[in-house]
């Protein structure tokens, strides 16, 4: 870990950058990548959504936020941390269930989300209500039924930890941690979850041939399910009603618009990984990737569900079997093994 | 012979130089000095103050425990239009921190202002910016974590009348498309007095806020009807709307 910057070792630390860079990504030669703010990812990828020039991503600051990812003292009573609810094996979903636990055991109301690729997101929550990367994490910090704390509380604790302040002022510059440094050392680390390396991309990079099964999965694909789960990050990051009526509080995007054609439309999620993080849907409610086609075929013309969706789709057996195929081709194994987002706990103090 | 005249003539020069120098000040616009904005809150005629019993239009029996609410982006302006913009211009206002009520605005432009322009909540830009610091800190509570944005105002308190005994109202909302901004600008004018903006002096602006305004303004507010918001909307919106008519300017001390 080389923590301890300071100006007169500034070339050094742009090396340590650079060596951050290009480390991960051996596989790719440069015209193949693009380079964005610290970050690296496939020249086949967009720009990148999240760039604050205050906030600049470093292999100092992505892995304070890393500590911060895997920190329980940021909970109530100190047994949750952010990782409790999104593993590394499930990238970074919760372990299949459908709904997730809180401090003191109480159940949380959707299903948690897969976490790669955020620096891409133009919101966050399945119902889009977090508007910043930066402002993300206030929800579970605060949710009575997730980690139960308040900011300053968080602040509080991570300030009382002399390797905590020594951490942050290596990193920022200051002697007493804030909750704006918090959240942007959190923001780095979550920038830095980047699934790129699945065997869909090595097949985009000619460095593979899809079985096939495969192909012809992904041509169905191409058809059925790309206008909203758009290549290459596999979402377009809108909110649309597929054709779940939800019963009581769930209101879906229109709590957060107020506006009545967002009712029940949920953020569309990116298919990569999908192979990993059942069950399926807000509320976690398809256990299988067979399932969530036989709901897409299922779908009668509702006067709510997504105009894309208003046939639905009419997958046979054959076609069911070679598009979960195409589907599993997105599971990124080096992700979900990339020890730089590995569990890591603070050394006491 | 020639050096001798040289140091003459700018001995000279210098001599006087200094002597304008000293006799005359800079212009005022030269100058910069600062200014404060002092706060008084009443409800109706009497003094504001937490734990004290006041009475709505609507005849609600009413007892505070919280109010807080952000002032922003401060403009000062000359007779001619020209103005003064106050750059990261953010104020937690906190009824229950007394330092809070007075508004310090440091490096103003000198010159006699007639006007001063502020924004109640916060603009829509810092909504959507992240984390950021100072009044602006998420750690003062006055961020809606579950809906991204920042809570422009907070009253709590007790109410006989209302549902639960208590009101809480949480007042936000910065989003134009759906009818949900509560954002509200505000022009005060000094009534004839001025301003001056100098170095050496910091003039005060004596502003008094009628908190009552929050219940009677525009929309009159029945308890026994609503007594809690908790998001952005179009009650939101109405009483953001009744407290921008809170606000007056007393008198201008220079």
């Amino acid at each position: 870990m080389h923590y301890f910057i300071q100006k007169s070792l500034f070339p050094a630390f742009i090396g340590l950058i650079f060596s951050f860079i290009f480390s991960s990504c051996n596989k790719l030669n440069t015209a193949e990548i693009q380079v964005q703010n610290g970050l690296v990812f496939p020249a086949y990828f967009p720009e990148l959504h999240y760039v604050n020039q205050e906030n600049p991503i470093t292999t100092e600051g992505v892995a304070l936020g890393r500590l911060l990812f895997y920190e329980k003292k940021l909970s109530l009573d100190s047994t949750i941390s952010c990782g409790s609810c999104h593993a590394q094996t499930h990238a970074f979903a919760d372990h299949n269930n459908k709904v997730s636990k809180g401090v003191g055991g109480l159940l949380g109301t959707r299903s948690s989300p897969a976490l790669f690729n955020l620096g891409w997101n133009t919101s966050f929550m399945w119902d889009g209500g977090a508007n910043h990367i930066e402002v993300m994490p206030l929800g579970p910090f605060t949710a009575t039924n997730e980690m139960a704390f308040t900011m300053h509380g968080v602040v509080d604790r991570l300030n009382a930890s002399p390797y905590y302040r020594d951490a942050f002022n290596a990193v920022f510059g200051i002697d007493s941690i804030t909750d704006q440094k918090v959240l942007y050392a959190l923001a780095q680390f979550m920038s830095s979850m980047i699934s790129d390396n699945s065997k869909y991309d090595e097949f985009k990079r000619g460095e593979t041939v899809f079985t096939s099964d495969e192909n012809a999965g992904y041509q169905l694909f191409l058809q059925h399910c790309n206008s909203c789960h758009t290549e290459p990050l596999f979402t377009d990051f809108s909110f649309r009603n597929n054709g779940f009526t939800t019963s009581g509080d769930e209101l879906g995007r229109k709590k957060i618009t107020l506006l009545d054609e967002d009712l029940y439309k949920f953020k569309v999620p990116s298919l990569r990984n999908i192979e990993l993080t059942y069950p399926y849907m807000h509320n976690g409610n398809l256990r299988t990737l067979e399932d969530v086609l036989a709901h897409y075929n299922s779908l009668d013309d509702n006067e709510l569900i997504d105009a894309n969706l208003k046939k639905g789709t009419t997958l046979n057996a054959e076609e069911t079997k070679q598009l979960i195929a195409f589907l599993n081709t997105l599971t990124d194994y080096e992700f979900i093994g990339n020890k730089a987002l590995s569990e890591i706990e603070a050394p006491e103090n | 012979m020639k050096l001798y005249n040289l140091f003459k003539i700018s001995t000279l020069i210098a001599v006087i130089a200094f002597t304008v120098s000293c006799k005359k000040d800079p212009k005022i616009e030269d100058q910069i000095g600062s200014f404060t904005i002092e706060l008084e809150h009443l409800f109706g005629e009497s003094e504001f103050s937490y734990s004290t019993n006041y009475e709505t239009t609507n005849n609600d029996s009413i007892s505070f425990s919280k109010l807080r609410y952000y002032i922003s982006n401060i403009v000062i302006t000359k007779a001619d239009g020209s103005t003064f913009v106050q750059p990261e211009s953010y104020y937690l206002i906190d009824l229950g921190t007394t330092s809070s009520l007075e508004l310090n605005v440091p490096e103003v432009n000198g010159g006699e202002y007639t006007s001063v322009t502020f924004t109640l909540g916060v603009d829509s830009t810092r909504n959507v910016s992240g984390a950021q610091t100072g009044a602006l800190s998420v750690s003062n509570e006055m961020f809606w974590s579950w809906n991204s944005g920042y809570i422009f105002l907070k009253a709590e308190g007790s109410c006989p009348q209302s549902a639960t005994g208590d009101f809480i109202f949480h007042l936000g909302g910065f989003k134009d498309s759906n009818s949900t901004n509560a954002i509200q600008k505000i022009t005060l004018d000094f009534g004839g007095d001025k301003m001056v903006v100098k170095e050496d002096a910091t003039p005060v602006i004596h502003m008094a806020v009628n908190v009552k305004e929050l219940f009677d303004g525009h929309h009159a507010i029945n308890l026994t009807e609503m007594s809690d918001i908790h998001m952005p909307g179009m009650m939101a919106v109405n009483m953001a709307h009744n407290f921008s008519e809170a606000f007056s300017v007393e008198h201008v001390h220079n």
